[in-house]
């Protein structure tokens, strides 16, 4: 009992910490600049044949194609800003002071997961939402609104749950800017087209790309060549499923790592 | 000149000049691996080939020069001794221009050594001319570095600056089509001469210098806002944004 306060606690205090922090907005502001000249353009498309004999791109199309923009470009940047959470608290001496105190590290680091998420899917919330009220506004189509929301709930919340574990996990070990490369790297790599020239991990279960949940849940098929296969539900619901491990593994290793350094110490 | 030089690269670490060097090593394994996987798959050699001269020509326009970015978004950032250097007579601007000069020079250098290897060994193939053809890394190059310095001081957070850095990186390359169908936009595409090679989508872009001179000007831009609040000591000392 006395634990789960400590996580409700920490949970607040690090919302609250990366909420208030300036530098977040200002590159999700950033980011949606750029969004926006994709969004110009995917306006542009209703109607149009999605290639030589491919189905016409319709409302629905356009609003999966605004998810996918931001589902590849937010969690990225929700990756790369909370790789310094681990690292400020060694930076400003704040690890060892908490460590003095009752608090399991456990706690404290599922408090931190927690909260500093919850706060970077906030702007980036915010982002998907301007570009669905630019969607209504221009289609006069409220019953986008659901398909949107739910759009982000299953292909924009798992990958940042995902790539979050590992931002806060890798950065106990690694320095920032090496793994800050590496995720970099990574989520370029995960990213490429799967029928190209480089083996990829795009289109398996292990991608934050989602593209069985883009396939089953959606049926969006067709407008890349050889990215979208058809695929059952149950599929969709284990990319997400594997994912969400995956970053459970992440916080244990994490968690396991610090209990290994704080008993050495 | 030589024992301040050696005194501060110590004092920027080893990582910071091992990191240009890991991405090369990377990438050039990964471009070895789709060529092995090319020829492995029964493609012709010729495709094998272009595999690996286009991983080197990724190399360095599209893997040196963003490290070097977030690189030089620490080095701005990475002194725990802020105040006490501000008090002394020796201009903090001073050393953090030495540092940044360093850092650069070590990544040209990264650079031209690669470019040399890669057209000793007969997989150039960008379109661009010697001594023109420099540019493709050298003005990239230069956007980045001084790029990352000056947006890690305007926002006071190298985790920032190195964020923007990273989703520029990625989101320029997804969505280049965004860039290269703007006239405006595609001046200022930071990776235009992997367009220019025969199976890109802009073969030999006439606005390829264009776009070299206008990431260089606006790398001097950056260069001199970065000179300018490095020299406001009240600015530094302000709170992470």
């Amino acid at each position: 009992m006395k634990q789960l306060s400590v996580v409700t606690g920490v949970i607040r205090y690090e919302f609250l910490m990366q909420l208030r922090r300036k530098s977040v907005w200002i590159a999700f502001v950033l980011m949606a600049a750029l969004l926006a000249f994709l969004l110009n353009q995917f306006l542009a498309l209703v109607g149009k044949p999605a290639g030589s004999g491919g189905p016409l791109f319709s409302e629905r199309d356009i609003v999966i194609f605004w998810t996918q923009s931001t589902a590849t470009l937010l969690p990225l940047g929700a990756g790369l800003l909370l790789a310094d959470r681990m690292p400020r608290d060694r930076r400003t001496n704040v690890y060892e002071l908490l460590r003095t105190t009752p608090s399991a590290i456990y706690a404290r680091l599922g408090g931190k997961y927690v909260g500093a998420i919850l706060a970077t899917l906030i702007p980036a919330l915010l982002v998907q939402l301007i570009g669905l009220g630019v969607l209504v506004a221009h289609f006069h189509d409220a019953s986008v609104i659901p398909l949107s929301l739910l759009t982000f709930v299953v292909l924009v919340v798992p990958p940042v749950l995902f790539v979050g574990a590992y931002s806060i996990a890798c950065t106990t070990l690694l320095w920032t800017p090496l793994y800050m490369f590496l995720f970099i790297g990574y989520w370029l790599w995960t990213n490429l087209n799967p029928s190209q020239q480089i083996p990829t991990l795009g289109g398996t279960y292990l991608s934050p790309g989602e593209n069985y949940v883009y396939s089953s849940f959606f049926n969006f098929l067709g407008y890349r060549d050889g990215f979208y296969h058809p695929a059952a539900v149950w599929q969709g619901i284990l990319n997400i499923a594997v994912l969400l491990a995956l970053a459970l593994i992440a916080l244990v290793a994490a968690w396991r790592i610090q209990v290994a350094q704080a008993n050495r110490n | 000149m030589y024992h301040r030089l050696r005194y501060e690269a110590r004092e920027l670490g080893m990582r910071f000049f091992a990191l240009p060097l890991l991405v090369t090593l990377i990438f050039v394994g990964v471009a070895l691996l789709a060529a092995f996987d090319a020829g492995r798959s029964g493609d012709s050699a010729a495709i094998a080939h272009d595999y690996l001269a286009k991983g080197l020509l990724f190399l360095l326009e599209f893997g040196i020069p963003p490290v070097a970015g977030l690189i030089a978004a620490n080095v701005v950032a990475d002194n725990s001794a802020l105040e006490l250097h501000l008090s002394l007579p020796h201009s903090y601007a001073g050393v953090i221009g030495l540092r940044l000069a360093l850092l650069t020079l070590w990544t040209w250098l990264t650079c031209l050594i690669v470019a040399l290897v890669v057209g000793v060994a007969g997989y150039w193939i960008a379109p661009q001319p010697a001594p023109q053809s420099a540019f493709i890394w050298f003005a990239p190059c230069l956007w980045f570095i001084c790029g990352g310095a000056l947006l890690t001081l305007l926002l006071r957070s190298r985790i920032a600056s190195s964020a923007l850095l990273g989703m520029l990186w990625i989101g320029e390359l997804l969505f280049r089509p965004v860039f290269l169908q703007n006239t405006a936009l595609q001046k200022i595409y930071l990776f235009l001469t992997l367009e220019t090679i025969k199976s890109g989508s802009a073969p030999n872009a006439a606005y390829w210098l264009t776009n070299r001179l206008t990431l260089l000007a606006m790398a001097a831009l950056f260069l001199v806002g970065t000179a300018l609040l490095l020299r406001q000591n009240e600015y530094l000392l302000g709170h992470e944004a």
